[in-house]
């Protein structure tokens, strides 16, 4: 399941894969005892609105639930496979209608203010997830979810259909402290002051104090259980938002700042080339692409948009907007997906190619004009895009590729919100435009392109094939991967070749870490994944 | 003015004398009119560089049918036309200054005597000649990005590009160039509303007094209430950022000032006998206004006017640098800051130029602001 | 005095009222949703109208503009949509903020454009005089944000990389205060808030500190040539007693009133220069909300924005009445 449309504000990208993890090199050598202390200072560009997990919807604030604040009930180790951490284990069986989940929680987990964590705070919070009345953003993720029943303080029977990846959920939904919860009436859950005043957690850090716009600080939870790695080893984590990526930069090379969340890729080579600081990239889950409408008369011939795609350098765009910081994508199952089909071939850069296929669909430029036409329609198009620093410079490159085979592309920026709601309008207001989406370790695409899909929001390709249908329902409900993988290959197969999207790259992410910050894992699984294990050199504590 | 042996009319002088007198600025100089002279010579020298430097470009302009490049073409001929036209009237002797001496004739002596006023227009001229000549002035084009973007970007000030190039490898001093255009268009339209405006609504406001000027005065009030950036963010990013967008906010929040100056000069002629006369005469109200009022306010609002451009200019880069102004790639001088900050370690180049060219246009008018307040209204020196 | 005050606040409450208005009118006719921010693929239908429901945001245009009326009244602003939190909660966070850095820079510019206006008084058309002259000319023409950049750029930045230069002298490029503030003494942590409030006070006060140079300059020159200075050295008192004693005090009577053309234009700049050194004050928060579309925050900030300003206003009036006891207000 898709959950982030990745809608880049003033700052810049929101995106986030799996790749190459910085190996805990000098484990071992230091005692843990020597490591505990410290304060490390994380910085990016965007504010973590909420701790409330029914409440809040950015990235930032997620991370900081599932790693720092709180603890889920499982988590994924580097093959991405579940591993017990709140929950100890877990078992299913089959019932009547489809599946029984039991979770056996730990007894150990105790809320900051030393009550126990026990299924009845997971009841609670599962109960209100599915109360429409609290809207939270993410109750897709429980779609298929029925009941719950708690058989005792620590067992929680959940009751579902059957469907892949059923599990993912928990990676994600935190739960929330029912003593402190249980009396707020849903539809006011949102607005209680316990996300950005007073959170209570039960996670490796607690809370300290949150200045909006401005920072929130944690401080090492001392009586977090042994068995999950007891307190972590720094005393303080601090979590900074700087808008001005010039500002990042100089507080990360004064040392104010010890690690500087999504860096602008143009100022990576600055950082590695400083002996301070180095520089962790993972390929995270996002991928950029350009939508186009497929109810417009130039968008209808799959010729034509594959041309298209053909007559974009993508390799430059990579190249020149993100400093290289991506790979060329040719599909919407990123590289780290299981089901990623590693043998299919990019299309290649090839404006040549492109005219012909352009020559076979009769556009052709017969007034001379540089422009091309078939009957009275020009091959002139508006390709817009939300105000993020990166898209912009896409639209501009997009824009001076397609003129070399005869496009006229206006480019325009939009402001976030209203070009949400041109595309997301069933009328579908737009020509093309460029965005990007962030593929979920379950995935299920039909959103974006099956035909029953046409009129709701997302299918912003107007884009219909049967058999991509029978693909993607076949999928949705096929546990057996090796069953699976044939198909999700012939999905990618026929995207490629009727391109209802040009799918421009995988997205890269570079986090910059002061070295002095030892032992620091970041991978697509988040970038604080390991953040109970970050330590400080006793000699470099300041 | 007195005549030197010889000089008088040119009639009596050698030939020597009338070929040297066809060398603009010559005669005036020989005048005692150091500055003009200089400045006339200056001129013209500067547009025959361009017509020799930028000769092929300016060829091009005949083969290409490009706008601009006839536009270059026109302000390139017409200023070397009135340069001779000039050299022509201030032939010593051709009596120069025999208009009457009127309101705007003493106020351009007393603005002439002001060094530094006459600094910032000379600033402004250049400035708008550069505009406008811009297609000769550079090789390159403003938006067209490099074949290979990585070989060409954010290359250092050289000969080759005097500014250094951007992320796309496109020369910032081109855009720079270009960009005057966007910069100052805005700066003059917004100013051109806002005065009209607050020129109006402040003279029926003064003029009228009473409920309307109540009334009037309190949306005055209102307005100025906000701080203007906030107001402007709120509108212009609420709404969809565009050249036009900015320019009609801009020129719809800063008329109130405008409205109160105006109303304050009003209210005072009102009182006067020629306003009197005309009420006797029977004159309508928009008739006394536009005929008899407004003029005799234009000059505080010539002065706020030109206070406006720079200031206009300032808020138009400080909302680019929001991503509230002209969209990429119109090279707008904010949005040229804007493009650079994200390099600003690596390529210091990009924003540092413009930024230094806004320093300098905003120098440029406030000194001719000061000036003309000097000249046009005694009463509000500072 | 005290019914010139009653007077004018009176006088404010249409002004608000408009102000008011004014900001709904805005909000309303913005093309966007509010709640597009929440429109993602796994966010059903139901849920977009429930969250509507549950901020009042289905109510007909004047229902909601009385709602709106009605909160200022009780002090409720109402909840931020982006933030889920009570509004009031973030302004009481915010406002302290942006008036410290104002408040810093309003200082800064009265004392050093008093000063240099003073010097360049005292010595007229000296080399000292047009030298200052032209460099305010040039501050004063400086965009704040851009002069805020080169601050970073060089005073932040570059310095780390020169070894000779002193650390007194490396300014922090962001925030308030330093990580380990808590943990500072209580003039340690002065020292740390004033290390913090340098560079942006600067890019967001220089260019005012220049136009304050030019009137008291001005302001000073009409004085000193007024027949009681002439008769003050006639006296044969010390040149320092003329201009301190009896020039400085009525030269600076215009220069109070500027108090409230400055503060508009200070909250103006702080947007700016907030949001270069990440400066968690109004101007940030207002600038967050619009880009969030998160009408209830911006319809309050800017109307506390706009608040502010007429009671900045209000005091410069008062202060001027105070000051000068020839101004009478009946």
């Amino acid at each position: 399941m898709r959950t982030a449309l990745i809608v880049g504000l003033a700052s810049s990208v929101l995106m986030s894969g799996c790749g190459e993890a910085e190996r805990p090199a000098d484990s071992g050598q230091v005692p843990d005892s020597l490591r505990d202390g410290g304060t490390a200072v994380v910085a990016a560009q965007f504010e973590a609105n909420s701790m409330n997990h029914f409440a809040s919807t950015d990235d930032i604030s997620q991370e900081l639930q599932n790693f720092v604040l709180f603890v889920t009930l499982i988590q994924y180790d580097e093959d991405l496979e579940p591993v017990p951490y709140l929950a100890e284990r877990w078992d299913t069986t089959t019932t009547r209608d489809g599946l029984r989940l039991t979770f056996h929680l730990r007894d150990d987990v105790r809320w900051h203010d030393g009550i126990p964590t026990t299924a009845y705070d997971v009841k609670f919070t599962f109960d209100r997830i599915k109360d429409p009345a609290t809207a939270y953003a993410q109750a897709s993720l429980l779609a298929l979810y029925d009941s719950a029943v708690v058989s005792d303080s620590f067992t929680i029977a959940f009751y579902l259909r059957r469907h892949p990846g059923f599990i993912d959920a928990w990676r994600t939904i935190t739960p929330m402290p029912e003593h402190i919860l249980g009396a707020v009436p849903a539809a006011r859950l949102r607005h209680h002051p316990f996300g950005s005043e007073a959170p209570l957690g039960n996670g490796p850090f607690r809370f300290v104090e949150h200045r909006s716009g401005d920072r929130w600080v944690f401080e090492t939870n001392r009586d977090f259980p042994q068995a999950l790695g007891g307190r972590p080893h720094l005393d303080r984590l601090v979590y900074r938002v700087i808008t001005e990526p010039t500002t990042l930069i100089s507080e990360l090379m004064a040392g104010e700042v010890d690690v500087y969340l999504v860096v602008a890729p143009a100022q990576v080579a600055q950082i590695e080339a400083s002996a301070d600081n180095r520089v962790i990239t993972y390929a995270n889950r996002n991928y950029a692409f350009i939508n186009w409408n497929g109810r417009r008369n130039l968008f209808q011939d799959p010729r034509v948009r594959r041309a298209l795609t053909l007559a974009i350098d993508r390799q430059r765009i990579v190249d020149v907007t993100r400093a290289g910081l991506g790979r060329v994508a040719k599909g919407p199952v990123p590289p780290f997906h299981w089901a990623h089909h590693a043998d299919l071939a990019s299309l290649p850069y090839d404006p040549d190619s492109a005219k012909a296929l352009l020559e076979a669909a009769s556009w052709v430029d017969e007034d001379g004009d540089g422009i091309r036409e078939r009957d009275v329609y020009e091959a002139s198009f508006e390709l817009k895009t939300n105000p993020d620093a990166t898209r912009r410079e896409i639209l501009t490159l997009v824009q001076a590729d397609l003129a070399k085979v005869g496009f006229d592309v206006r480019v325009r920026v939009q402001e976030a919100q209203s070009l949400g709601q041109d595309i997301m309008n069933p009328e579908r207001r737009f020509d093309a435009f460029v965005l990007g989406w962030r593929a979920e370790f379950s995935l299920d695409d039909r959103i974006l392109f099956a035909c029953s899909q046409l009129d709701s929001p997302f299918q912003w390709a107007s884009y219909c094939n049967p058999r991509v249908d029978e693909i993607l329902d076949q999928v949705a409900m096929m546990e057996d991967r090796s069953r699976a993988l044939p198909l999700w290959h012939e999905y990618q197969e026929i995207l490629q070749w009727e391109q209802p999207y040009t799918f421009l790259y995988y997205d890269v992410r570079a986090n910059a870490v002061r070295e002095r910050l030892r032992d620091v894992q970041m991978d697509i699984r988040g970038d604080f994944i390991n953040v109970k294990d970050w330590w400080i050199d006793s000699a470099q504590r300041d | 003015m007195s005549e030197g042996p010889g000089v008088p009319g040119g009639r009596r002088s050698g030939r020597g004398w009338r070929i040297a007198a066809l060398l603009p600025g010559f005669a005036l100089l020989r005048a005692g009119r150091r500055r003009a002279g200089l400045s006339l010579m200056a001129l013209a020298f500067a547009m025959l560089v361009v017509l020799v430097f930028a000769g092929d470009r300016v060829l091009a302009t005949f083969t290409a049918g490009r706008l601009d490049g006839w536009i270059a073409f026109l302000t390139l001929a017409l200023t070397l036309a009135a340069v001779w036209w000039l050299t022509a009237r201030w032939q010593p002797g051709a009596g120069v200054g025999e208009s009457g001496a009127s309101q705007w004739t003493i106020a351009w002596r007393e603005f002439e005597r002001n060094r530094t006023a006459m600094l910032g227009l000379y600033l402004m001229v250049a400035l708008y000649l550069v505009t406008l000549l811009a297609p000769y002035l550079t090789s390159y084009e403003p938006n067209v990005i490099a074949e290979d973007i990585l070989a060409a970007r954010h290359l250092p000030p050289s000969p080759d590009h005097l500014m250094g190039t951007d992320k796309y490898g496109r020369d910032v001093y081109t855009r720079i160039l270009y960009g005057a255009r966007i910069s100052l268009s805005i700066g003059f339209i917004a100013v051109g509303i806002s005065v009209t405006l607050g020129t109006l609504v402040g003279a029926v406001s003064g003029y009228f007094g009473g409920i309307v000027d109540t009334v009037l005065m309190r949306l005055v009030d209102t307005l100025i209430s906000f701080p203007r950036l906030v107001l402007l963010i709120t509108v212009i990013a609420l709404f969809e950022p565009s050249i036009t967008v900015v320019v009609v906010v801009l020129g719809l929040t800063l008329w109130p000032s405008t409205a109160r100056i105006v109303r304050g000069e009003v209210l005072s002629l009102r009182e006067r006998e020629f306003i009197e006369a005309a009420h006797a005469l029977g004159l309508s109200a928009p008739r006394i206004i536009l005929r008899h009022v407004v003029p005799n306010v234009m000059g505080p609002v010539i002065v706020a006017a030109t206070l406006g451009l720079g200031n206009i200019i300032l808020i138009e880069a400080g909302l680019s640098f929001l991503g509230l102004s002209a969209p990429p790639p119109t090279p707008s001088w904010g949005n040229i800051i804007t493009d650079g900050r994200e390099y600003l370690v690596d390529a210091w180049w990009v924003s540092t130029f413009p930024g230094l060219v806004i320093v300098f246009t905003v120098v440029a008018f406030n000194l001719i602001g000061d000036g003309l307040r000097d000249a046009l209204d005694p009463r509000l020196r500072v | 005095m005290t019914a010139y005050i009653v007077r004018r606040l009176l006088q404010a409450i249409p002004l608000l009222f408009g102000i008011l208005t004014l900001v709904f009118i805005i909000m309303q006719a913005a093309p966007g949703d509010p709640l597009s921010i929440y429109m993602q693929p796994g966010v059903a239908p139901e849920v977009i109208e429930q969250m509507r429901e549950n901020w009042g945001l289905d109510q007909p245009l004047h229902i909601q503009y009385l709602r709106w009326l009605e909160s200022f009244l009780t002090g409720d602003l109402g909840v931020s949509l982006a933030q889920n939190r009570p509004i009031v909660a973030i302004l009481a966070e915010r406002i302290p903020n942006t008036l410290l850095l104002s408040g810093t820079s309003i200082l800064l510019i009265f004392a050093i454009g008093i000063a240099i206006g003073i010097v360049q008084a005292v010595r007229q058309h000296s080399a000292l005089d047009n030298a200052l002259t032209l460099g305010a000319l040039f501050i004063y023409s400086m965009p704040s944000f851009w002069l805020g950049l080169m601050l970073i750029l060089i005073l932040a930045y570059k310095v780390h990389m020169i070894e000779w230069w002193p650390d007194a002298l490396k300014f922090p490029a962001s925030g308030m205060e330093s990580v380990n503030y808590d943990l500072l003494g209580s003039w340690g942590k002065l020292a740390d808030r004033l290390r913090h409030l340098v560079l942006p006070s600067i890019a967001l006060g220089v260019s005012s500190a220049a136009s304050v140079a030019r009137y008291t300059r001005s302001s000073m020159l009409e004085v000193i040539r007024q027949d009681y200075i002439r008769t003050a050295r006639a006296k044969g008192l010390p040149e320092r007693t003329v201009i301190f004693k009896h020039a400085l005090k009525n030269a600076l009577l215009p220069i109070i009133t500027l108090l409230g053309l400055y503060l508009p234009f200070l909250f103006s700049g702080a947007v700016l220069v907030e949001f270069v050194f990440a400066w968690p004050g109004m101007g940030r928060a207002i600038y967050d909300a619009i880009l969030q579309r998160d009408y209830p925050t911006v319809m309050a900030t800017t109307f506390v924005f706009a608040v502010m300003v007429v009671i900045a206003n209000l005091i410069a009036d008062i202060l001027y009445a105070v000051v000068d006891p020839r101004i009478r207000y009946e």
